[in-house]
């Protein structure tokens, strides 16, 4: 453990440690640019290096990557990364009330929070939980996808059905490309560019950030005042930090839960956590989520941060990467001579103690440059709209080309952009489409494989006592807001429909 | 409520031909495949379903219904289109430096700004941040 101590307290491993924040978070912060990108970017730079640095700065550009996306996603409503996707709900509305400075205070603190408590969790039971993950069939994975639908209802607050018709037009659009069992290309009309699907990134992308401008610009002919957004500093105190602890600590365990399930990503638990935190509300709290409250923002930037660690957990008992961003680190990881895997506690102990003292030293980096950073980012909002807009909508189309060199992409931020517009003109809620788009190719392609391995017999889907436990849940999740939603529009009571959605 | 609904109509005409284009999508061989076209088959009577719930809902709700007060100013949001679009269309014609600063500059007028330094200034410093960021820095070349 000494030895783990010094190797990670040289100067050299601090300052890559401290770079790799640093990159993560301005990648992230940037639309179209990822924590993934970053890492690759990186990794030819590392092979120079000594192990403990290397990975160092790969971890720390991991958690700073999730940590960024909140920035834009609460100053101007332009999420970097689809893990700040359920930041904005609460997130931008808080800087809208003027309250930039306290949204971004505490998603920092949030992340922080959830980042450590996710890493603690993976020092302690790693190995244990990694058999867990194990335990996750097709089956399971379809079950986690649709209770994770099932927020539908939460997240469109009185507009229930109209986000139930949005989601299915999201795992609608995710059907395009190729059939993921056949390789059949669905609904490419012919397009080279759309046999791998519809690109996610940019579809946010377009989806949040272009839509906005569009409607800013749509709205100044109204002559409309909007208040305008002002940046103030606002100092939080321990004590209301402290008020929230049941939030930080349930979206914690939520995010290092779904992050130890390879390949669910860090989308599901944001917006899981976002459902939970309303569902367990007091009544009139719940119908103030979406309207900006400090939740809101803690139940998704704690749950992404605390997705790191829980993805670390198969990545390094198991050799099996979670997501995108931690199958970047496996590569990095085999370049440096290490192999994930049981034997790596046995064979590199003092290594895997390295970098469990790296991840909890990167969550403090992360901690002080969101505070640091707080102090100047956040005058962002400060510049008049007629400047700001035209450099966001430039940065949008400029980023999603740079994800993968394809104009096509481009066009996908515009046509979502006008989509989003149109959409949100006539009270459609925008995440439910970006929460089908993210499920769709999981639920697809796992009820597919389910059927397949148990012979057309979907009882499986009940029987096996995880995806039974899951799909139970969805099931009431989503019949009964939308029997109930139904029910007071019948009435005429729109005003108790909100507060009921999340039962 | 008019306008609602035009988008409830609009998307049943939509699954009307999504569930054509579903219908061309080959069957499996395999008896225990659910196939590429059983999957969209669902979601597409999913989107049905849950547009005739709207409609009924529209129809029959006693609730006053916020959707009949939707303002749209056609006219701007069109200049915004076709500017947004001309400027993708550019991309690939066109060096990115030069349409870029048209399009800062163009939404800028649009946004009402009447300063020429200010028009100017904020253009060409943009175009140089990002040609230093992405193009030096990041090694990303826009055609």
């Amino acid at each position: 453990m000494i030895e783990a101590f010094a190797q990670v307290f040289e100067l050299q491993t601090l300052l890559l440690v401290f770079l790799g924040v640093f990159l993560g978070v301005l990648f992230s912060a940037i639309p179209g640019l990822t924590a993934t990108m970053g890492i690759a970017l990186l990794i030819p730079y590392t092979f120079s290096l000594p192990q403990v640095p290397a990975l160092g700065m790969l971890l720390g550009i991991y958690i700073g990557g999730m940590y960024g996306g909140a920035i834009t996603a609460i100053l101007i409503r332009t999420p970097g990364t689809p893990s700040a996707a359920a930041t904005l709900l609460d997130g931008y509305p808080m800087a809208a009330k003027g309250q930039a400075g306290k949204a971004l205070n505490f998603a920092t603190i949030a992340s922080f929070v959830g980042g450590i408590i996710s890493c603690v969790i993976l020092i302690l039971v790693a190995p244990q939980l990694a058999s867990f993950g194990l335990k996750f069939g097709p089956a399971e994975f379809f079950a986690l996808a649709v209770f994770g639908l099932s927020i539908v209802g939460t997240i469109s607050g009185k507009h229930a059905i109209k986000g139930m018709v949005i989601a299915a037009l999201g795992l609608l659009i995710a059907t395009v490309g190729m059939d993921p069992i056949g390789g059949v290309p669905r609904f490419t009309f012919g397009s080279i560019n759309l046999t791998s699907g519809v690109s996610f990134i940019p579809a946010l992308i377009g989806l949040f950030a272009v839509s906005q401008v569009i409607k800013e610009v749509e709205e100044k002919v109204k002559g409309s005042q909007q208040k305008k957004i002002k940046f103030q500093r606002e100092r939080i105190s321990l004590k209301e930090h402290f008020s929230y602890w049941k939030d930080y600590l349930r979206s914690s365990l939520i995010g290092t839960f779904i992050g130890i399930i390879p390949g669910t990503g860090t989308s599901i638990a944001t917006f899981l956590s976002y459902n939970e935190s309303k569902r367990f509300a007091k009544k009139e709290r719940k119908k103030e989520y979406g309207t900006g409250i400090p939740e809101g923002v803690i139940a998704s930037e704690s749950s992404n941060n605390a997705v790191t660690g829980g993805a670390l957990v198969p990545l390094l008992t198991l050799g099996i990467p979670g997501d995108v961003v931690t199958a970047v680190i496996l590569g990095g990881l085999m370049i440096q001579g290490v192999t994930p895997g049981p034997l790596l506690f046995q064979n590199n102990g003092t290594l895997v103690n390295s970098l469990f003292i790296t991840l909890i030293i990167a969550n403090i980096f992360m901690l002080l440059i969101g505070l640091f950073a707080v102090r100047f980012v956040g005058k962002i909002v400060d510049v008049p709209k007629n400047i700001l807009l035209p450099i966001v909508v430039t940065l949008c189309f400029i980023g999603s080309y740079s994800l993968s060199n394809n104009l096509f992409d481009v066009w996908i931020a515009l046509v979502f952009g006008v989509i989003g517009f149109l959409l949100e003109k006539f009270n459609y809620p925008l995440a439910p489409l970006i929460l089908g788009i993210i499920l769709g190719p999981i639920i697809e392609s796992n009820l597919r494989r389910t059927v397949i391995e148990s012979s057309g017999d979907l009882s499986v889907l009940f029987t096996r006592p995880i995806s039974g436990i899951f799909l139970t849940i969805a099931i009431v999740s989503f019949v009964f807001p939308l029997l109930k939603s139904l029910w007071n529009r019948f009435k005429g009571n729109e005003e108790e429909d909100d507060s009921s959605l999340s039962a | 409520m008019k306008g609602e609904g035009i988008v409830n109509v609009v998307m049943l005409i939509f699954c009307g031909f999504m569930l054509y284009a579903v219908e061309r999508l080959p069957v499996p061989a395999a008896t225990d495949e659910l196939g590429p076209a059983f999957y969209p088959r669902l979601i597409v009577y999913a989107i049905i379903v849950f547009n005739v719930l709207q409609l009924i809902v529209l129809v029959f709700t006693k609730a006053k219904n916020k959707g009949g007060n939707i303002e749209f100013h056609f006219g701007r949001f069109l200049i915004m289109v076709v500017i947004m679009t001309a400027y993708v269309f550019s991309l690939s014609h066109i060096d990115y430096k030069i349409g870029t600063f048209l399009l800062i500059l163009s939404l800028m007028v649009l946004l009402g700004v009447k300063s020429y330094k200010l028009l100017l200034s904020v253009s060409v410093l943009a175009v140089g941040a990002i040609y230093l960021f992405f193009e030096l820095l990041l090694n990303v070349h826009i055609s």
